[in-house]
């Protein structure tokens, strides 16, 4: 049963990140393609690797995918961060209405 | 299992053309770190279907050396080459 639902949580968290691809093609400025590419990627891999936990049950295996999780948790809202202050202080600026 | 495996990798390809057509320099260092993040999270679904804890470690060291290139990439340009 518990099995069932971590191959569950996978593949929601696969539909997630596809639909984090696709906001990234969606959007036609630089600050909400990064949006996209912050939240929703962070959101998809917190789900597919507690999906694995469930998965493989209480173990060593578990343990070291806890770590991975804790260390993508940190780590990936501080390279966006870093990328879109880059930019913002390279002097990027915003094109009003471009259709 | 292997079902996954497919569909992370053509979500990988999807990202990288995002490298190669980005207007600005910094969309190019996004897809960078996406293809990264993807990479890892292929690295953990293929250590799952081996059944061996050993390519875990591959994936944390991977992490870490993403996220050092992209952040010492952003300020090497933020700072205009110095």
């Amino acid at each position: 049963m518990i099995t069932s639902i971590g191959y569950g949580l996978v593949w929601m968290g696969i539909l997630i990140i596809a639909i984090g691809v696709l906001g990234t093609y969606r959007f036609n400025n630089f600050y909400p393609r990064i949006l996209a590419a912050a939240l929703i990627d962070t959101m998809g891999n917190i789900t597919v690797l507690i999906g694995v936990m469930l998965i493989k049950g209480l173990s060593f295996f578990t343990f070291k995918v806890g770590i991975i999780l804790i260390i993508m948790m940190a780590i990936n809202p501080l390279s966006t961060h870093s990328i879109a202050r880059s930019a913002y202080f390279s002097g990027y600026k915003v094109r009003k209405e471009q259709e | 299992m292997i079902s996954t495996l497919v569909v992370m990798i053509l979500l990988i390809v999807a990202v990288t053309f995002r490298v190669f057509i980005g207007p600005t320099v910094w969309d190019r260092i996004l897809g960078l770190n996406l293809v990264t993040t993807k990479l890892i999270m292929v690295i953990v679904l293929i250590a799952v279907m081996k059944g061996q804890s050993m390519l875990l470690d591959i994936a944390i060291v991977y992490a870490m050396l993403g996220f050092i290139g992209v952040t010492f990439l952003s300020i090497y340009i933020q700072n205009r080459g110095d």
